[in-house]
């Protein structure tokens, strides 16, 4: 049985980006995200891009389906299937987090919010994937950063 | 309630630091003044006594100044303890039962604190009162690593604030522009960087450089240094009579200071024309091959990202504007070292 992810489940449900822990940079079909506290980063090809910059821009996932028949070309089921699954890894990732109702000044207020990335000749749809970099975290932990504790003073990790 | 409890304490370790530093330069009588213009801010190094100077200020040499009458922009007192006799334990400026075993790093952007453990040095920065300490208890134990870069901290706190960012990366090029040239640790930065410095190119760092992205991407230079690791060395041995640290621990790169040999090939300032991204092959020439604008924010990101936590956002949007702005290639290695720079004077001429 396949799960069924809060963005199926409900159309207008959005998930927003984990900022300030996450950042990103986007670059014509690629999306790159850092996760500022776990080192780890992050990059998405053209289709991880596009559902990227819709969640950015507060696009609720009927909105992001419509975005992706927009710009590829593919079975509408499939491609709402797949984003739905992609939008599952980068919740599990801590990329993005389910909007609540305190989040809503983020929400797409028209369709080209929801679907801000330049319109050209549709394309193929393919599975987005997301490409993950722990080399950070090495590095971290040999170099270590500490939190700040209660005292305002770093917590060793020893 | 956090904040005003780290900004007592905070407060606390530079009171302590402070009292420590003029204590130590008792034993001189006066403090050392030298002034450095780097990348248009006005810097101080005052030394308690002159034991520092020689360890740390030739990597600067080329960006002295005679005393300057302005206020500086950032004042950095330093003592070690050798010299000043003033025999302190660390840990007794830092709270009960707190750990320096491994050294740490902390710091709110305005307030930075590092202490590293294998070298037993002490930086703090107030970017509020644009004043810096730095403590070593032994100068002979400062790393290779620490003289040819030193205050890389102190500079990408001052700097951040003029919208600039200290990157780990080289630059070389010719009188026109410049590539930068990114990667990690044994990616090659290092050995192109001194190969075009041996072969008569503009020079303007082989591992840390400044960074500004306006009007148009430019890196200026802070370190007049160069490392090698001894493969390396022994493929550009023009620099062996110039090794500063010869009996050097296994696994310490070579450190060469460039400003004396080298003057006239150290540049303030070039403008970025492309990011480059060394990797070496094992094949005899060199080539240059386009790549994606992410493959060179993923090459900048392990070393430049992190360091100081604060200012990390600012870094990433940065080093994305310079991939916005200007093409990436990967820079295949070959065996020829001297392959490298023609290849990169000949992409420059015809960009």
């Amino acid at each position: 049985m396949v799960s069924q992810t809060v963005a199926q489940i409900i159309p207008q449900s959005r998930y927003r980006l984990n900022s300030p822990t996450v950042i990103l940079e986007t670059f014509e079909d690629e999306v790159v995200i850092v996760n500022l506290e776990s080192g780890t980063y992050y990059s998405l090809g053209t289709t991880g891009a596009t559902i990227c910059g819709a969640v950015e821009h507060g696009a609720t996932s009927r909105q992001i389906e419509a975005a992706l028949a927009e710009h590829f070309e593919g079975d509408g089921a499939a491609m709402a299937q797949a984003a739905s699954t992609f939008l599952s890894e980068l919740e599990r990732e801590g990329i993005v987090l389910v909007a609540t109702d305190a989040d809503e000044g983020g929400a797409a207020t028209s369709p080209d919010a929801a679907a801000p990335r330049q319109t050209t000749a549709k394309r193929p749809f393919e599975i987005p994937t997301l490409q993950k970099y722990t080399d950070m975290q090495e590095l971290l932990l040999l170099d270590p950063i500490h939190e700040v504790d209660d005292s305002g003073w770093p917590k060793s990790k020893s | 309630m956090e904040r005003d409890s780290q900004k007592h304490l905070s407060g606390t370790l530079l009171a302590e630091t402070h009292e420590l530093f003029q204590q130590a330069t008792k034993s001189s009588g006066a403090p050392t003044n030298r002034d450095y213009i780097v990348g248009g801010s006005h810097i101080r190094l005052q030394f308690a006594t002159t034991a520092l100077i020689p360890h740390l200020t030739p990597a600067l040499a080329h960006l002295a100044r005679p005393t300057l009458a302005s206020t500086p922009d950032l004042t950095i007192c330093l003592w070690d303890s050798v010299s000043s006799r003033l025999r302190v334990a660390p840990s007794s400026w830092f709270p009960a039962g707190f750990s320096l075993a491994q050294g740490f790093s902390a710091g709110d952007g305005t307030f930075t604190v590092v202490f590293n453990a294998a070298t037993d040095t002490l930086s703090v920065l107030d970017m509020s009162r644009r004043l810096g300490f730095y403590w070593v208890a032994d100068p002979d134990r400062l790393s290779a690593a620490e003289r040819g870069s030193p205050f890389v901290l102190f500079l990408q706190g001052l700097v951040c604030v003029r919208g600039q960012q200290v990157l780990h990366a080289g630059v070389v090029g010719t009188p026109e522009g410049g590539v930068l040239l990114a990667g990690g640790g044994g990616a090659g930065k290092s050995t192109s960087a001194l190969a075009c410095l041996a072969a008569g190119m503009k020079y303007v760092s082989d591992d840390y450089c400044l960074f500004s992205p306006l009007p148009s991407p430019q890196a200026s230079s802070l370190f007049s240094s160069g490392k090698l690791t001894d493969d390396s060395l022994r493929l550009l041995p023009v620099f062996l009579p110039h090794v500063r640290n010869p009996e050097r621990e296994a696994g310490e790169k070579a450190l060469f200071l460039l400003h004396d040999v080298w003057k006239g090939q150290i540049v303030g300032h070039l403008p970025i024309h492309a990011v480059l991204l060394p990797c070496v092959t094992g094949r005899r020439d060199t080539r240059l091959q386009p790549t994606s604008a992410t493959a060179g924010v993923k090459a900048l990101i392990p070393s430049n990202i992190f360091q100081v936590a604060a200012v990390a956002p600012a870094a990433f949007r940065m080093i994305g504007a310079l991939l916005r702005r200007v093409a990436c290639y990967r820079l295949e290695v070959g065996t020829e070292v001297e392959q490298i720079p023609r290849v990169i004077r000949a992409f420059l001429s015809g960009t």
